[in-house]
């Protein structure tokens, strides 16, 4: 059992006790422990059950890289699931719970699946679960889906908020142990903006705890003394509980800052995303400890030699009254001495090595401990905690040599230096064969615009071993990199002393002849639950690829993506392969480095901010007068206005009804607005549009259509001719920016010689349409503008003032009644309405919104960008020959609508649908043709594209594409209902109202 | 940290080739064209560059219709544009100690004071809009943005001044 000692513990302060709960029983701890340390000084050792055979698990690391101690964290609005307990730090009131077990952490039924191992090996979903067919829908992938994932997902909405920030910097160096230190002292000597981060709330790595000195000083002083250095300095900004959590293209990282995790509720953000580019990038990460492979190497109590010391240096834990440790390596040695010096016993050290005689391992035996060389461990005793361990020979079968009584087992199969964030961006790595890792390979960095690399490797990272190499190596990165940023200065490099290591050995498996049920107890990915006997089950069946080994087996698959499993585990696949480690490779690094929250990532994007909301001058009257809202693009417009207790369908039919037979006033600010100008503005825009827009008198409209390079219909509006080379272009309300990138497109890119300006005003104005019958007689009430049909005729324009408003105003019509559409300056444009409002009280003036709008224009045929167009559509298909010039060169299009798939007779065109019973078609169902295709489907040769009930002519009108459409008026067409069955329509001319356009234009 | 949505000002859109109608501009105004991410700026109005042919001049509103033939006359016969924008873009003054710190918070850009320095200027995105950031004084900035996103704007802004959401250490001066 673990508990706490006496004395010691160099991060936790034990004046400020602290109380939590774990499965809701009340739990103590001291400031500075992380949970992981609070939970093991309470003696729980048992943490979790793993994924798949709910074996018991508990800590076996003390940093990011801990693959079992995943808990769930708080209830309700702060609940999150699989949260690492070796970097939660504590607080007041923290309460976690365990996952993946039912009914209970200590029985849990879904042990039984370890029962059944042998019947659930790698691959066992893709063999299993392929037939029959039909159950994999209905029994199969509920069953899986329900025994997947560890915690259980939140289900509240998040109490917390969060931000990004962007940062920009010369040079970023993620890692404040002492190797990022060493970097960042070297690199901002010189004046170089630097931004150093550490993920965990303390500086200096591991230094402090691994020993040896700096510049004569304790590890941690010197460390204290840098960071005393560095903060003083103004370019240098330090930055803790920061992980550096990607690195991408052209020096963008990405870090993520823990601001408040361990602080709850102080109203601060939880976490903070930055955002940062950086000219050149120094990954002072450290490394990883390797576990070692033997039956039984997850059981609770089995841990990294160096999680052994940390816990015990860092945070005073006893990990238990007897810890022996196996290694290949001396650095487990230390483990050993941190043990005798905190007055626990260590009854045998098993090294793998037939020759054990390195400096470290001579100190341990000095001070009498019983060093094994050539021995390991056959097996582990106990199931929910260790109780002892079974020695072997390291290169035998497993026999059991003696049985050492023990509460822990601390195990080191050497070092992986964190090549993540080099690898993120490109970096290659190269296999180190004498300290038995990958480590970055300095020729093949990731490089950046220029083809120059941005990313440097430092210390541990960097594949330096000895203190001192890590510090020198550290100082040289720092170095180049402020080099590289123009800004160097001349440092002198921290000197570090400490006992020289002998070379570890690659021992990947023990016993090296281990038995087929010893491997199939020694684990490799313990969050995945893969084992020895899964890699080379994968490689005897065609996985040869360390890419599909991974798949096929799920190692490294998990939230910890490997960090503890993916060495041993491509060891154990190129053993199968007879094949060595560097020709086997890695998988891919991919970033975060390890998981971060949703909320970072989505910043202060939510609530009200989530996504900006385009107001018009009126919104504020329509929302006091009734206003039923619809999402159109960015833009929020009244769909149409509530009165009494009217449902959204009555209003609209009331809208429609009052505004054909009266007048109605509608908000057509968002409309596109674009002035074009310039000598070449006429030749311009005979390009952009299908018809004629030069040959546009001044003071006159012209409606147009613009379509893309491949002919496709994308925008469409009227053009007004303003004067001699000043056109103003109205877009759809949707397309106002995409229609004017794509002017400066064409402008910039291709015609760039020629002399056209273009300014988007589309927010200048508010436009109001003023429509119906009495139109004419609300706007000479007005006064300040002749509205006759003389001075204003139908498609023309004037300026003047409106009711002391200067106005610019429009005779179109999208409705096919009298209509005038009136630009006012933004700010004044809610004193026009009020003004127009006012006038045309008498008349009952009523304010209508898109719906009624889009019903209007159905009736008379007028084809709306979005419904009778979705990008495959030509203006031909809709009957539009006639806005497409036949006199001009060339436009945008026109080469692509001549080719022969755009030209065929069978394209689906433009009709109206009737139904026979006057009922309202389904928006978008198809129009059927005979009989059924190779697929067995419906032949279908039409869609609809629109469909309203409409209230003037009180029945379901409906817009369809249909191949030969025009040809077919008067036939009937099935039409797919949405409850199944068809429905019979009437093919008929689309305009269902005043064809001639009687009504418009008077 | 003080967010104040401004009055409405004059403003013109030039429109013009900047290397070629350089000398018009600031024999119009006694004023020298701003260079690339600069302003020029007297008493009664102020030339933001806003690209290679686009310059945004702000002046008082009753000032506007002066301003704007001015400007006409002083660019007849070139290729030329002007518009009054005047009611197109709303004005913010973000003032305050930790002006930077909010700005590195809501744009993308390098706003350390050696990159963006006083009286400069820089069109850049402001959370998920398009904006200007006009650095006016050492502790004072405005933001323009188009009036549909103006409350937009003003929500993000409150937010990112959020005191108990301070940085810290980040905005050297």
């Amino acid at each position: 059992m673990s508990a706490r000692l006496a004395k010691g513990g160099r991060l936790i302060d034990r004046g400020r006790p602290l109380s939590f709960t774990f499965n809701g029983q009340e739990m103590r701890g001291y400031g500075g422990d992380t949970l992981a340390s609070a939970l093991l000084a309470s003696g729980q050792t048992l943490l979790g059950r793993s994924f798949k055979y709910h074996r018991p698990r508990g800590v076996i690391a003390a940093g990011a890289e801990e693959p079992n101690a995943l808990l769930t964290l708080a209830d309700g609005t702060r609940m999150e699931p699989n949260q690492r307990a070796t970097t939660t730090e504590l607080f007041e009131g923290l309460s976690a719970r365990s996952q993946n077990h039912w009914p209970s952490l200590e029985f849990d039924l879904g042990a039984l699946n370890s029962k059944v191992e042998k019947l659930l090996p790698a691959g066992f979903y893709y063999k299993t679960f392929i037939h029959p067919r039909a159950l994999w829908k209905h029994l199969f992938e509920p069953v899986i889906r329900q025994s997947a994932g560890l915690g259980p997902a939140p289900s509240d909405r998040d109490a917390d908020h969060y931000e990004h920030l962007y940062h920009h910097t010369d040079i970023l160096v993620i890692g404040g142990g002492v190797a990022g230190l060493q970097a960042a002292l070297s690199a901002a000597a010189g004046g170089a903006r630097v931004l150093v981060l550490e993920q965990t709330a303390h500086w200096g790595g591991r230094a402090p705890v691994d020993g040896g000195t700096i510049d004569g000083q304790r590890p941690e002083a010197w460390s204290d003394a840098a960071l005393q250095q560095l903060n003083a300095l103004e370019n240098v900004t330090l930055r803790p509980r920061t992980m550096g959590a990607g690195v991408y293209d052209h020096g963008y990282a990405l870090a993520y800052e823990r601001v408040a995790d361990h602080s709850p509720d102080d109203g601060r953000p939880r976490h903070r995303l930055w955002r940062i580019r950086a000219r050149q990038i120094i990954t002072a990460t450290g490394a990883i400890e390797r576990p070692l492979t033997f039956a039984g190497n997850d059981i609770p109590g089995v841990m990294l030699a160096s999680a052994v010391r940390d816990y015990v240096v860092n945070y005073a834990l006893s990990p238990g009254d007897r810890t022996v440790i196996a290694t290949n390596n001396d650095d487990a040695y230390r483990t050993a001495l941190a043990l005798l010096d905190a007055g626990l016993d260590v009854p045998a050290i098993l090294d793998a090595r037939a020759d054990v005689s390195g400096a470290l391992p001579k100190l341990v035996a000095e001070r009498g401990v019983r060093v094994e060389a050539g021995r390991g461990i056959a097996g582990v005793k106990g199931r929910r905690n260790v109780t002892g361990v079974e020695v072997c020979l390291a290169q035998g079968e497993g026999a059991a040599l003696e049985t050492i009584a023990c509460e822990c087992v601390a195990m080191s199969g050497g070092w992986s230096p964190v090549v993540h964030l080099w690898s993120h961006c490109g970096g290659k790595l190269t296999w180190d064969d004498a300290r038995l890792c990958f480590k970055p390979d300095p020729g093949h960095a990731p490089t950046g615009a220029d083809g120059t690399p941005f990313v440097i490797p430092a210390g541990a990272a960097a594949g330096a071993v000895h203190l001192g190499a890590v510090l020198t190596d550290a100082a040289e990165a720092g170095q180049l990199a402020a080099q590289r940023v123009e800004r160097p200065a001349d440092v002198q490099p921290a000197v570090a002393d400490g006992p020289q290591e002998s070379a570890p050995e690659p021992v990947w498996m023990v016993p090296s002849n281990a038995s087929a049920e010893l491997r199939s107890k020694m684990f490799l990915d313990y969050q995945n639950d893969v084992k020895v006997s899964d890699v080379q089950l994968a490689a005897r069946e065609g996985f040869e690829s360390v890419e599909h080994a991974k798949r096929y087996t799920t190692l490294g698959m998990a939230t910890d993506q490997g960090k503890l499993s993916n060495i041993n585990g491509l060891a154990v696949l190129a053993n199968a392969l007879d094949d060595a480690i560097p020709n086997v490779g890695t998988t891919t690094f991919r970033p975060p480095y390890t998981p971060i929250s949703m909320g970072a990532i989505a910043g202060e994007a939510r609530g009200a901010l989530f996504q900006p909301v385009r107001k018009t001058p009126l919104h504020a009257w329509h929302d006091a007068n009734g206003a039923y809202w619809e999402p159109v693009g960015q833009w929020r417009r009244p769909y149409c206005y509530l009165r009494g207790d009217e449902t959204p369908e009555q209003a609209v039919a009331r809208e429609v009804l009052a505004t054909r037979r009266s007048v109605g006033l509608l908000d057509a600010s968002t409309l596109g607005k674009i002035l074009v100008k310039g000598p070449d503005a006429g030749r311009f825009l005979d390009m952009l549009y299908t018809n004629m827009m030069s040959t546009l008198p001044v003071g006159k409209c012209r409606y147009g259509l613009m379509c893309t390079e491949n002919g496709f219909l994308m925008d469409d509006g009227v053009v007004a001719r303003i004067d001699a080379d000043t056109w103003l272009c109205h877009t759809t309300s949707g397309g106002a920016d995409h229609v004017h990138a794509h002017m400066e497109d064409w402008l910039q890119c291709e015609w760039w010689d020629w002399k056209v300006f273009t300014q988007n005003v589309t927010e200048q104005y508010g436009q109001i349409a003023v429509v119906g019958p009495k139109a004419r007689d609300v706007l000479q009430k007005l006064g300040g503008l002749n509205v006759s049909k003389s001075a204003l005729p139908f498609m023309h324009w004037v300026e003047g003032t409106l009711a002391g408003v200067p106005v610019r105003m429009f005779r179109i019509s999208f409705s096919g009644e009298l209509s005038y559409e009136i630009a006012a300056p933004t700010g004044q444009a809610q004193r026009l309405w009020d003004k127009l409002y006012e006038a045309g009280a008498e008349d009952g003036i009523t304010p209508y919104g898109t719906e009624a709008l889009h019903i209007m224009r159905a009736e008379k045929g007028f084809i709306m960008i979005g419904d009778e167009t979705d990008g495959t559509v030509i203006p031909q298909d809709l009957g539009l020959n006639w806005a497409i010039s036949k006199k001009k060169d060339d436009f945008l299009g026109k080469r692509a609508q001549m080719r022969a798939h755009m030209a065929d007779p069978d394209r689906w065109q433009l009709v109206g649908l009737e139904t026979l019973d006057a009922s309202v078609l389904p928006d978008g169902a198809y129009i059927l043709g005979d009989g059924e295709n190779t697929n067995g489907q419906f032949v279908t040769e039409g869609r609809v594209t629109s469909s309203y009930r409409s209230p003037t002519l009180k029945r379901g009108i409906a817009m369809a594409l249909l191949k030969h459409g025009p040809r077919r008026m008067g036939q009937t067409v099935s039409v797919t209902s949405a409850t199944g069955g068809t429905i019979a329509a009437r093919v008929v001319d689309p305009v269902f109202l005043d064809k001639d356009g009687a009504r418009q234009d008077v | 940290m003080a967010v104040t949505r401004l009055a409405q000002r004059g403003m013109l859109a030039l429109r013009a080739d900047l290397s070629v109608a350089n000398a018009q501009i600031s024999d119009a105004f006694g004023l020298s064209v701003p260079a690339p991410l600069e302003v020029s700026k007297t008493d009664d109005l102020a030339l933001l560059w806003f690209s290679p042919d686009e310059l945004l001049l702000i002046c008082d509103l009753t000032d506007l219709v002066s301003f704007k033939s001015r400007t006409e006359a002083a660019l007849a016969g070139m290729h030329a544009m002007v518009t009054d924008v005047s009611d197109m873009r709303a004005s913010f003054e973000l003032r305050g100690p930790r002006l930077r710190e909010v700005l590195a918070k809501t744009v993308p850009f390098d706003t350390h004071p050696d990159r963006f320095r006083q009286g400069q200027i820089r069109r850049t995105h402001l959370g998920q809009i398009a904006a200007a950031v006009w650095m006016l004084e050492q502790e004072c900035a405005q933001i323009l943005c188009f009036s549909s996103y103006a409350s937009y704007a003003q929500d993000l802004l409150y937010a990112a001044c959020d005191p108990l959401a301070r940085v810290g250490a980040v905005s050297a001066t």
